[in-house]
């Protein structure tokens, strides 16, 4: 694991344009940023293209980091927000306003499923759960991210981040009742 | 149930209690508390059987070829700070609807738009509401120059920027925003409020980074976003009554505040600027 310092040495190097110390940095934190990606899109492809999108949006603001959280939080939030922009254009572009992994009748997404390494029914759980309480859930829960990462992540205080996982865990525990009954 | 009731649920839940007598004593007097409990067990049983999730060694190259291609085609330089803050540009703006809306608290509690019509020769609208705003005001402070860089037209602020919802709530909340789309703002709080529980957080497809942003520049520090709509007027029913000097919004609580007792401050999304506050 990195120190600050290390962080910050490294984010100098990407600024003067050394790609070997970006290279580093994509090799650290590639595997989680996909993982995180993958659970948000819930399809490989998106996943990759979102995982591409992150790095390259953190490399072009490499000088933008300020240091006040640390490097791979930095990334990460970099991450939930590239998936929400590309979940906002995917609704604006289709007819069907929900993306395939998203739309809970969509039986035939049984690739997205395993793709996401997540049950059918686990999916459509969350998919029918508001957006926030399932990014939430999908970080503290699946990823296991402590609160205060998830809140630096979310840019949220610790408060909400904990009212959100709550309350995101109670609507899936009703929407698995749901599907069961 | 209390705050802290519901998080000794979850440290119970989540097995991160050394002792969990209170907990459990919790439980045992409290139907609510035992069904919430269940709930959040059920979660995270369901939720630990998820399996990890890894790159193929394809995937993988596939993502450095695509990531190299696109940072050595036009060979690009990562972007470094600009040598001023971003709140700069918004200064003079900020520092003129400041003193506007403290004159007109002053002055008159129904008199926004007989004051600037009599004293301003109506160059300015009076409808905080409405983005002309913004830039009529900008135009009256910097004669046109809208590239900020922290040159204001030789108005000084004073005020905070945190005062700007003790300011719009100073007197008739309704003088931020025309009438008509001040009862629009109250009747989205208060469904807002009577929902909490059902309704599920609508964002309208913004992200949580520019709706933070917005906040932020507003001065709500210490306030969170409940909702966001980017279309009032395409509320997806025919007969909804959306008057036209609504605005796209986003509705702000204070942080930690229950919703249903909060205040409620509507933002502008094109200006972030306060337009009304609910109480």
């Amino acid at each position: 694991m990195t120190t600050p310092a290390q962080e910050a040495e490294l984010l100098a190097r990407v600024v003067d344009g050394d790609h070997d110390a970006f290279t580093e940095i994509m090799r650290s934190h590639e595997d989680r940023v996909f993982s995180v990606c993958l659970r948000i899109m819930g399809n490989r492809d998106q996943a990759l293209d979102a995982t591409q999108e992150t790095f390259l949006t953190t490399f072009r603001k490499a000088g933008q980091f300020k240091g006040n959280s640390a490097l791979g939080t930095w990334i990460y939030r970099i991450a939930v927000n590239t998936c929400y922009d590309q979940l906002r254009k995917q609704k604006r572009r289709k007819t069907d306003p929900m993306p395939d992994h998203l739309d809970p009748t969509d039986h035939s997404a049984q690739d997205a499923v395993d793709a996401a390494g997540l049950r059918p029914e686990i999916r459509r759980a969350l998919a029918a759960i508001p957006e926030d309480f399932r990014t939430a859930v999908i970080l503290s829960d699946i990823e296991g991210m402590g609160l205060p990462e998830v809140a630096e992540i979310l840019e949220i205080p610790v408060g909400t981040v904990k009212s959100r996982v709550f309350r995101g865990r109670r609507l899936l525990a009703g929407e698995l009742g749901n599907q069961s009954v | 149930m209390r705050e802290h009731e519901l998080e000794l649920i979850a440290a119970l839940a989540e097995g991160r209690l050394e002792d969990e007598t209170d907990a459990r004593a919790l439980l045992a007097s409290s139907e609510e508390a035992r069904a919430e409990f269940e709930a959040q067990v059920s979660a995270l049983t369901a939720l630990s059987a998820t399996s990890p999730v890894m790159m193929s060694p394809t995937e993988r190259a596939g993502l450095h070829r695509d990531i190299w291609t696109e940072l050595h085609s036009p060979m690009p330089v990562p972007s470094t700070p600009s040598s001023k803050p971003w709140y700069y540009r918004w200064m003079p703006v900020a520092a003129g609807m400041f003193v506007l809306v403290g004159l007109v608290a002053v002055l008159s509690q129904d008199g926004l738009e007989t004051f600037v019509a009599a004293d301003q020769g109506a160059a300015v609208t009076t409808s905080l509401a409405s983005s002309e705003t913004t830039d009529a005001v900008a135009e009256e402070l910097d004669g046109g120059d809208d590239s900020g860089g922290g040159e204001a037209g030789g108005e000084t602020v004073t005020e905070s920027p945190t005062n700007t919802v003790a300011e719009a709530g100073d007197g008739d909340a309704s003088a931020q925003a025309p009438p008509a789309a001040a009862a629009f703002y109250s009747a989205e709080a208060d469904e807002l409020r009577e929902d909490e529980e059902s309704r599920s957080l609508q964002l309208g497809g913004l992200s949580t980074t520019e709706l933070a942003d917005c906040l932020e520049r507003a001065g709500l520090d210490g306030y969170e976003v409940r909702e966001a709509n980017p279309t009032p007027d395409d509320q997806g029913d025919p007969d909804a009554d959306v008057p036209e000097e609504a605005v796209p919004y986003l509705a702000a609580i204070p942080s930690g505040e229950e919703l249903a007792t909060a205040e409620v401050v509507f933002v502008a999304l094109e200006t972030c600027e306060v337009i009304h506050v609910d109480r």
